[in-house]
């Protein structure tokens, strides 16, 4: 068997420029395919974090209710107690409670609408980080001052407010009355998305509380981001068992189809790297195929000097393997480096800005595998490759010795 | 004789040649079936977009797109509308008056919502609203009613007959409050706009506002979409100052955007596949070169011209490639027809995730000659380009060493 092996080694390279083309069209492929991969994961990966860092975070309690509707009057009947629950668990990172109201803002320029979220200052900028969204030109909330608010750029355009500007709020109280409040705008905050920037306006909790017309303890929306994503569900679980008349729903509920391409990911890029190595199969195939005709004589006399039909298959699968085994890991151990260089440089795509801003990323894109992807890839190369050598095998075994020495 | 030679050389090794096409049509045929399905996408999401928003060309106030702020509402000149009105191209004006403000109901919250004031004969003749309405009809010119999105309805507790309250800013500071009766709902495909939109009519909307005469935009309908960017031109030269035509690639450069960075992604993954087919050309010359040289070694020795030999093995390679090309462009196309007939549905997560971004949840194919076109022309180029290495290796040949092999 060994000599098998090394005979395979040897024949492989009696035309140098032949098995090299299809040596490097393999690490080629394998090194495209994975990187573009990894740039899909990263993109992907990005999006997710992004979007449950700023927006759904792990998991959100609200009242059945507030799903459907959002009232007023469907507050979290027992905030207080979720809260500090919540707090002593050690697999929570932060949590932070929100008083929530649909209304207009207005300036004498523009009106339009959007969500009104009442924020604990130091809680809520432990769990999104906004006060480090806040561009230089304004601040953060403090204790003081009367009615601040925080507005989002491309709303503020609009508006035509700058910090220090009055900003009027139009929305309804507990007993359904219009209210209508100055607010002073305290800072504006810039977030990857131009579509929240545009709909969300953050106020203290306290001041909206009292606007409202319900009480200080009284919240709408309690989110809380875990230390592991992936203890997400159990601590759904458990919060849920703890509150059962409460809704507890965790980021894959809120953002189904955030999990959904989470998921369905790999397998798209396994079917692009399966894709690659189809195509890459057919030089494969005709290599071989070629290897085998030209030889035709010689493997003749080997079967005449008794190498059994067995060995003749083996060797020709083995010569086939050996030019993917030596392309592909060159591949992959390429597409491992260049993945792990752009982790640290990051790619730049700032002429899709807006549009990857719309879709809630920013625009240097950092790709990222999960180890298990190299395998599955070098998997996928080696059976792939194992397939493309039947053909040019069996061709070998069809030969009939005689004929095939008779001929020139 | 030289075609002749080419086309009997291609079939000297029918095993070959096969597998090289095979390769070639397998790379072309998929990538002509993903292109189809990428750009018919695009286009659907395009079409659907811009005609529930704000179709292809839009003449509006200078500087309205930017604030969308009834302040920056206009009035267009008769001579400017003339001009506009009667310009070969432009088949239509269908004027808008847009603006946000709170709605309530005696029973419910208050919550905002955009208020379109439109022309509801235009809107259905060109972007088929008439056909979203659920219940009821949509406001006829003069009639005092509102046609509500239907997610907005259910939120507000209305249904037709009911009152809804309308609290907002007007032209000029003006408070614009008003009661409606709602006389249709209408079912909405953007979810965004599900929730929000109230329908009005144009004049109860000017009335409303106080921005007498005034339009935030008048949307036209030109006769074909290809030359929407030299239209705009063309029409911008005859406006008078104050007002500016924008495309819809201006007023929604995000959707542009994103769509341009999904086709970036498709053709990275192309060119790798056009990469590696070219490598699989590569090799089928490659051994081409290296088998004939004997033959080429006594065909030049007796006489035959290097540029004739090397125009026969040219066009020889060009033939292989030509040939998958056909065959992968004859493979794709029944498939992209059926599918352009009949649109792939889509289903569960991936119908919420087309839907949030505001299309339909359907994936049409496109079957525009220029993608076929395109692609054909590309792998033929790169296999025109790898056809050089025989060519280049004709010449370098030395007849007497080819032949002594």
């Amino acid at each position: 068997m060994k000599t098998l092996f090394n005979i395979a080694w040897r024949n492989i390279w009696r035309n140098k420029l032949r098995s090299s083309v299809v040596i490097i069209s393999i690490m080629l492929g394998i090194w495209a395919g994975i990187f573009v991969s990894a740039f899909s994961f990263g993109l992907n990966d990005q999006r997710k974090d992004a979007l449950l860092k700023n927006q759904f975070s792990h998991i959100q309690v609200h009242k059945a209710e507030w799903k459907d509707q959002m009232e007023v009057e469907y507050l979290l009947s027992e905030a207080k107690a979720i809260l500090s629950s919540l707090s002593s668990k050690t697999e929570i990172a932060a949590v932070a409670p929100r008083v929530i109201a649909n209304g207009m803002a207005a300036t004498a320029h523009y009106s339009g609408g959007v969500q009104i979220y009442g924020i604990e200052a130091e809680a809520e900028n432990k769990l999104t980080g906004l006060a480090a969204k806040i561009d230089s030109s304004g601040k953060y909330f403090s204790k003081k001052g009367r009615n601040p608010i925080l507005i989002g750029a491309a709303l503020a355009e609009k508006l035509e407010v700058k910090p220090g500007s009055k900003v009027i709020l139009n929305f309804s109280n507990a007993n359904n009355d219009l209210v209508s409040a100055s607010f002073k705008v305290k800072g504006i905050y810039t977030e990857v998305s131009s579509t929240i920037e545009k709909m969300k306006v953050y106020v203290r909790a306290n001041d909206l509380q009292e606007l409202l017309g319900i009480g200080a303890e009284d919240y709408h929306e309690i989110a809380a981001f875990a230390e592991n994503e992936a203890d997400s569900d159990s601590l759904k679980t458990w919060l849920q068992g703890q509150y059962p008349n409460q809704l507890v729903e965790s980021w894959k509920d809120l953002a189904p189809e955030l999990a959904y391409s989470d998921s369905i990911m790999t397998q798209m890029l396994f079917i692009i790297i399966g894709i690659i190595m189809l195509a890459l199969s057919f030089g494969i195939i005709n290599t071989m195929l070629m290897a085998v005709l030209e030889r035709r004589k010689e493997l003749g006399v080997l079967m005449c000097v008794g190498m059994s039909k067995g060995r003749v298959f083996s060797m020709i699968i083995i010569e086939t393997l050996y030019l993917s085994l030596i392309g592909g890991p060159l591949g992959i151990i390429l597409g491992y480096f260049s993945v792990e260089q752009g982790k640290l440089s990051g790619l730049s795509l700032e002429v899709f800005s807006d549009g990857l801003a719309s879709y809630g990323i920013g625009t240097i894109i950092y790709p990222s595998v999960p180890s298990s992807f190299y395998f599955g890839t070098a998997a996928i190369v080696f059976i792939m490759t194992l397939l493309a050598s039947i053909y040019p095998a069996r061709h070998a075994l069809k030969l009939n010795p005689i004929e095939t020495i008779r001929t020139i | 004789m030289l075609f002749k030679m080419a086309w009997r050389n291609v079939w000297r090794n029918k095993r070959r040649s096969i597998i090289t096409m095979a390769s070639v049509s397998f790379a072309l045929f998929f990538a002509l079936v993903m292109r189809s399905m990428q750009l018919g996408t695009y286009d659907q999401a395009y079409s659907s977009v811009i005609n529930a928003t704000t179709g292809y060309l839009q003449w509006q106030g200078e500087g309205y797109w930017e604030k969308q702020s009834l302040e920056r509402s206009f009035s267009p000149n008769e001579e400017d509308l003339a001009k506009i009105e009667n310009h070969p191209e432009v088949i239509d004006l269908v004027p808008r008056l847009e603006s946000f403000a709170l709605l309530a109901s005696d029973h419910s919250d208050t919550r905002p919502g955009l208020i379109r004031g439109i022309e509801a004969d235009k809107e259905s003749l060109y972007f088929g609203l008439a056909d979203k309405i659920e219940s009821g009809h949509l406001p006829a010119k003069g009639e005092n009613g509102v046609v509500l999105a239907k997610k907005l309805a259910e939120n507000l507790g209305l249904s037709i007959g009911d009152t809804l309250v309308i609290i907002g800013q007007g032209y000029h500071g003006m408070s614009a409050n008003g009661k409606y009766p709602v006389i249709g709902l209408a079912k909405l495909p953007n979810p965004d706009a599900n929730k929000s939109t109230v329908f009005i009519g144009l004049e109860q909307m000017q009335e409303l506002t106080g921005a007498f005469g005034q339009y935030t935009g008048l949307v036209l309908i030109p006769k074909s979409t290809d030359k929407l960017a030299a239209l705009k031109t063309e029409l911008s030269a005859k406006l008078s100052e104050g007002s500016e035509i924008l495309t819809w690639r201006e007023m929604m450069p995000e959707l542009i955007q994103a769509m341009e960075a999904d086709s970036a992604g498709g053709l990275a993954i192309l060119f790798i596949l056009y990469l590696v087919i070219g490598f699989g050309i590569f090799g089928t010359i490659l051994m081409l070169s290296a088998e004939r040289r004997p033959e080429f070694g006594i065909l030049i020795s007796i006489g035959m011209n290097r540029a004739r030999l090397a125009v026969t093995t040219f066009m020889e390679t060009s033939f292989l490639s030509l040939l998958g090309i056909l065959l992968g462009s004859i493979l794709s196309l029944p498939i992209s027809w059926y599918y352009h007939l009949n649109p792939i549905q889509l289903s569960g997560e991936m119908e919420k995730m087309t839907e949030e971004y505001g299309m339909e949840p359907i994936i049409p194919f496109s079957v525009d000659p220029s993608i076929w076109l395109t692609h054909g022309l590309v792998v033929l180029v790169i296999s025109m380009i790898l056809g050089l290495y025989a060519v280049f290796s004709i010449y370098r040949l030395s007849p007497v060493k080819a032949m002594r092999r």
